[in-house]
């Protein structure tokens, strides 16, 4: 997102979708672009980077992606209770700019987010990853895309 | 607990549970019937106790048993006959029955709940029986046998008066005759409901979520025949592939004619060589596109069995869901069982006398809504009980009976249940309520001395408001009408409130059937599609451009039109949404222009403006010209659509782009991230899969700050104001049609069901009669020609449309070709420029000549038998006189028409006043009196109730008329005394009342 590179724990993600429509919604809070149809149910569709103080994506229809979140249903008995309790209960997708490639990552390698790391409040943060030649910023998913 | 007996207990609670229900109104037949009560009545009461006793004692529930015990010992010697039955008895019950109940919902804590006071009451009863400590033991064995059989409390009467066990017998008659007389009649006809077929206990959320599936495939149905639909036109449709494909194929053959001829000059001539080239050519390409088209005709073969299992799917889809839906849907008569308890306790506890009559109790309506409604109408009947029924000293000294009563009542109106609860107590004083709400600070004191009452009276329903002078024991306990409005609101149903000092108050809850699927109106703000909930939607109408400035008003900061009589607030979704642009289609470019001043009151004075220099500039050359683009533009791209919603009693106009269709919607809940944004209610996908969001009207007027007490119905307009209100009571919604002759013609816009498309290959002929095939029967048609004295069309298109008129007898239907506008106008009817059986008259609308068509006449003429004779028998009213207010200058002329053909003498005057006048002077005597509803100066209720509280007419028999026909006033019209109430244009029914009355 915005040419930064973030990381989302996979067990969290239910699927990925291209090229989708959304439906805006009035009076809706900035970082709620709108509502997608995703086989008959409703995802919300949410735009991250007012939230993460990071440049906006072009945003061209064509391109889009977005990475669609289990919900808190869903994820019950998969992860720690304390992320499955915090994550929505309704279908929420994330917009990003580009999907890179699923980086197996151990803990060992992870470090704490240093306290100002590119300006990104640090409560959206998890960890970060170094990888070959990156950085890769793990995301507190529940608590990005939590309702504020 | 082991999981054998948590399950165990569950069903245990379950079971309970409903046995409890049947205990209430059997304790209250007890009360009633003292000891005379019927033998089934007590042996019901005592095995339903019986029950609960053994079942919970089993489970080691002891405070439970006990309590359940006492009250069987007492009711077994009610039983024997050892006791007679008195109301501190059935009052020791009633408190032990509550006790059950509580702790029967809490049954894992209910061993540290006190039953001491409950057996106290009871002890006078049972004092030579002591509760026995060892009965619990002895009790397991039995009813370890007999856990399932539940509907033992529905056996047969003839039980053996034997105290022990006979329990157990019923539960083996239970299990053999299951299925069979799972009934009771119960002596008295009291038996809580029958079930008599095999039933099945279902979990409910296994119900949601089949319910949610058949959601899912109603879109699923939806989007596949859209995209079907899209394919078939693509190929099938005049721009479709086929066509295309032809197209493309000449233009093949010209080029590589047109390329040979170059390249070898002279070959493709004809004459040169055998036949020449180009004819080969053509020939050969001609085959060429033959084939091209037949494959298309195989593919298109192919299609139609897709067709046809579409339409199977769509059926099938559509029962399922209606399935589902029904499987949900339980009697509104199991909220209603709580409320004789109710009553009973509170004409008990505030010593009055009360009766409660429920009807309707087996209407049906959605589980969802049942549960959500049983603590608003607990909560209305109390307020009945405590504060609108009087004591019964009051109400003789009022000089009413003394007992007050109250009734439920729920009924199917539509597509929505009301339920309205009617008592004759006090009624709300609104002055009462003013100086209350002043006293909260809900309103202002100067806003109170300028509400109307109907408003006032509504204040009661204003977050933080009871009336009681004293909070009593009943009422008052944190919970106030405006939790019961909240609640029904948001069920997506709505509250009304009648109430008449004195004589009581009438509340009508409108709930929909079911909350899932609603019929909704969807309309277009610039690219994007909104839906409306049907039920908030009284009307929908289109105002033109070129009307705006006439009819648009400005008032404070806000745009108003006036609608029968009212002043009716306008919001421009687009300005609520804080959508900028607005863009209108320029006439003459036909490209997109902004429109700069967007703001609705901006608009009028645009256009305003715009008239003013159009006639600084009169003199100017190319006026001509400029004149006429401009009211094209005005009416065709600023005509304005509008939705009239209803919020409470207030309407405002709520202006779209366009108003599209009405679609049954599946409401998917709003996401939490959007749950906060008042003017949404849900969202929902439609047809073609795209996500459309459901206006919320409440929220919409709270969002756009609409002040509704500037609207009040009695408000005065200014002199301007007064002259638009004028114009506006007398517009009429006139259909504009014409014939591929040069006449138009004009029909008023209510008698008209729909119009339908037809072609001519639908038209059968059968005898001297054409008549237009539907699916599943046929329908007259006429042509005007036939019937009036006017030209036949030279040609007619393959295509044309039917009027389908409504408030007929005899549906015939008129063919037209060309359906011109919908227009609403002040027309004036001219009845001597041309004249005949089946014409009113003529009218200027929009500078053409309309011929008014009598649609009566016109059916006497097409079918004497079935409208003439009629005519005919109504001859018994000769000479009879009638005097008519109406101050609608068109349906004054119609109306007196149509009396006037069935023999009567009519003297028409413009408004309610004359009316009176005209009574008064004594000039005439009438024999009947018919009036309009909805006129200025004395409304047609207003002249009624004069009319009735006079000396010399009070009997007089007096007719309503009215253009809308809402259940709601016709109600206040029988209220206030008239003696029928019919629609405008209905003749039919209006010359039969009249027959009947006179």
């Amino acid at each position: 997102m915005g040419g930064e590179l973030f990381g989302i724990d996979i067990m969290l993600v239910r699927e990925i979708i291209h090229n989708f429509e959304y439906t805006s919604v009035d009076h809706a809070p900035e970082y709620v672009c709108g509502l997608m149809n995703l086989r008959g149910r409703i995802v919300t569709i949410v735009d991250l980077s007012a939230r993460f103080g990071i440049k906006k994506g072009d945003g061209k229809s064509v391109d889009r992606h977005c990475v669609v979140l289990k919900t808190a249903g869903e994820l019950k008995g998969s992860v720690p209770s304390e992320t499955q309790t915090k994550m929505p209960d309704d279908l929420v997708g994330i917009l990003i700019d580009n999907v890179d490639e699923v980086h197996p990552v151990e803990d060992s390698d992870t470090e704490p987010p240093p306290a100002n790391m590119r300006g990104m409040d640090s409560r959206f943060l998890k960890s970060v990853v170094k990888l070959d030649k990156r950085l890769m910023v793990v995301l507190n998913v529940p608590e990005s895309v939590s309702v504020n | 607990m082991s999981l054998e007996d948590e399950e165990l207990l569950q069903e245990m609670i379950t079971e309970s549970k409903e046995h409890l229900a049947t205990i209430e109104p059997d304790l209250l037949l007890l009360e009633t019937h003292g000891s005379e009560s019927s033998e089934d009545v007590i042996n019901r009461l005592f095995r339903t106790v019986h029950s609960i006793k053994g079942g919970f004692s089993f489970m080691g529930m002891m405070n439970i048993a006990n309590l359940a015990h006492g009250m069987e010992t007492a009711l077994g010697k009610v039983r024997d006959g050892e006791l007679t039955v008195d109301p501190k008895l059935v009052d020791a019950l009633f408190k032990g029955i509550d006790k059950l109940s509580t702790m029967i919902d809490n049954a894992e804590t209910s061993e540290s709940l006190p039953i001491d006071d409950e057996l106290a009451l009871l002890s006078p009863f049972i004092s030579d029986d002591p509760p026995a400590p060892e009965e619990p033991v002895e009790e397991k064995k039995s009813v370890s046998e007999k856990t399932e059989p539940k509907p033992k409390k529905k056996k047969t009467p003839d039980v053996p008066k034997v105290a022990s066990e006979p329990v157990v017998e019923l539960g083996n008659a239970t299990v053999e005759k299951k299925g069979k007389s799972g009934q009771q009649p119960g002596a008295d006809g009291s038996s809580t409901g029958a079930r008599g077929n095999e039933a099945l206990r279902i979990r409910i959320e296994l119900l949601d979520r089949l319910m949610n599936l058949a959601g899912e495939l109603v879109l699923a149905r939806n989007q596949m025949m859209s995209v079907l639909n899209q394919k078939v036109s693509e190929v099938m449709g005049e721009e479709g592939i086929a066509g295309e494909m032809e197209a493309k194929t000449t233009q093949c053959l010209s080029s590589i004619i047109a390329r040979v001829e170059k390249e070898y000059p002279g070959a493709g001539s004809a004459g040169n060589g055998n036949g020449g080239l180009q004819a080969g050519l053509d020939q050969e390409l001609s085959r060429f596109k033959e084939e091209i088209l037949k494959s298309f005709t195989v593919s298109l073969a192919d299609i139609s069995p897709i067709r046809i299992a579409s339409k199977q799917i769509d059926q099938v889809t559509s029962d399922i869901q209606g399935s589902i839906m029904h499987t949900r849907l339980q009697p509104v008569g199991t909220v209603f069982s709580k409320l004789p308890r109710l009553i009973r306790d509170l004409s008990r506890n505030l010593g009055k006398q009360i009766n409660l009559e429920i009807t309707g109790k087996d209407v049906e309506v959605d589980k969802s809504i049942i549960e959500a409604l049983s603590d608003p109408l607990v909560h209305i009947i109390r307020n009945c009980g405590d504060h609108a029924i009087e004591t019964p000293d009051e109400r003789m000294a009022a000089g009413k009976v003394s007992e007050g009563s109250v009734s439920v009542n729920a009924r199917h109106d539509g597509g929505q249940v009301l339920i309205e609860i009617i008592d004759d107590g006090r009624g709300i004083d609104p002055d009462r309520v003013k100086a209350k709400a002043v006293e909260k600070g809900i309103i202002t004191s100067e806003a109170a001395s300028s509400m109307p009452d109907s408003e006032a009276q509504r204040l009661i329903f204003a977050p933080g408001f009871s009336t009681a002078v004293a909070v009593s024991d009943v009422s008052g306990r944190g919970v106030g009408m405006d939790v019961v409005r909240t609640n029904i609101e948001s069920l997506g149903g709505a509250v009304e409130l009648e109430s008449n000092l004195g004589s009581g108050t009438r509340l009508t809850l409108k709930l929909p059937l079911t909350m899932a699927i609603i019929p909704s109106l969807i309309v277009t703000v610039g690219s994007r599609r909104f839906a409306i909930p049907q039920t908030a939607v009284e009307e929908f109408t289109r105002i033109r451009g070129k009307d705006i400035p006439t009819l648009v008003e400005k008032l404070g900061d806000s745009a108003v039109i006036r609608r029968r009589g009212r002043l009716l607030p306008l919001v421009r979704l687009a300005d609520i949404l804080g959508t900028e642009e607005t863009f209108y289609r320029d006439p003459v470019t036909n490209s997109l222009v902004e429109e700069h001043r967007t703001r609705l009151i901006d608009r009028r004075d645009m256009e305003a403006d715009e008239k003013e220099e159009e006639i600084a500039k009169e003199d100017t050359s190319k006026e001509d010209h400029r004149d006429h683009i401009d009211d094209r533009r005005k009416s065709l791209a600023s005509a304005m659509q509008v939705v009239v919603l209803r919020v409470d009693s207030h309407r405002f106009g709520l202006v779209v782009d366009s108003i599209q269709d009405i679609e049954e919607i599946v409401v998917k809940p709003l996401s939490r991230y959007i749950k906060g944004i008042n003017i949404y209610s849900g969202a929902t996908i439609m047809g073609d899969g795209k996500i459309t969001m459901i206006l919320d009207p409440n929220g919409l007027s709270q969002r756009a700050d609409l002040r509704f007490d500037q609207f009040g119905e009695e408000k005065e307009l200014d002199a301007k104001g007064a002259a638009i209100k004028k114009k506006l009571a007398d517009m009429q919604k006139l259909l504009l049609f014409t014939n591929n002759t040069k006449e138009t013609f004009v029909i008023n816009v209510d008698l008209i069901a729909r119009i339908d498309k037809i072609t001519s290959d639908r038209i059968e002929i059968i005898g001297d009669k054409e008549f237009v095939r539907y699916k599943d029967h046929s329908m007259r048609v006429i042509r005007l020609h036939d019937y009036l004295p006017v030209n036949p069309p030279e040609e007619f298109p393959e295509e044309f449309l039917v009027l389908v008129p409504r408030l007929v007898r005899h549906t015939i239907g008129i063919i037209v070709a060309e359906v011109k506008d919908v227009v609403s106008a002040d027309a004036e009817v001219d009845k001597d420029s041309l004249s005949g059986d089946g014409i009113f008259g003529t009218s200027m609308i929009d500078n053409t000549m309309a011929v008014f068509i009598d649609i009566y006449k016109i059916y006497e003429k097409a079918a004497p038998e079935l409208y003439k004779d009629n005519a005919k028998a109504e001859r018994g009213l000769d000479g009879k006189k009638v005097l008519l207010a109406e101050d609608t200058a068109f349906f004054r002329a119609i109306t007196t028409k149509y009396l006037e053909d069935i023999g009567l003498t009519v003297k028409a005057v413009i408004d309610g006043q004359y009316a009176w006048e005209e009574l008064m002077s004594g000039n005439e005597t009438y024999d009947i009196l018919i009036t309009d509803v909805n006129m200025p100066r004395m409304n047609g209720f207003e002249l009624t109730r004069k009319v009735r509280a006079s000396r010399d007419y009070k009997s007089l028999p007096i007719v309503a008329l009215t253009s809308m026909t809402l259940e709601r006033d016709r109600t206040r019209g029988l209220e206030s005394g008239v003696t029928a109430y019919e629609h405008k244009l209905d003749k039919d029914k209006l010359i039969h009342t009249l027959k009947e009355i006179l």
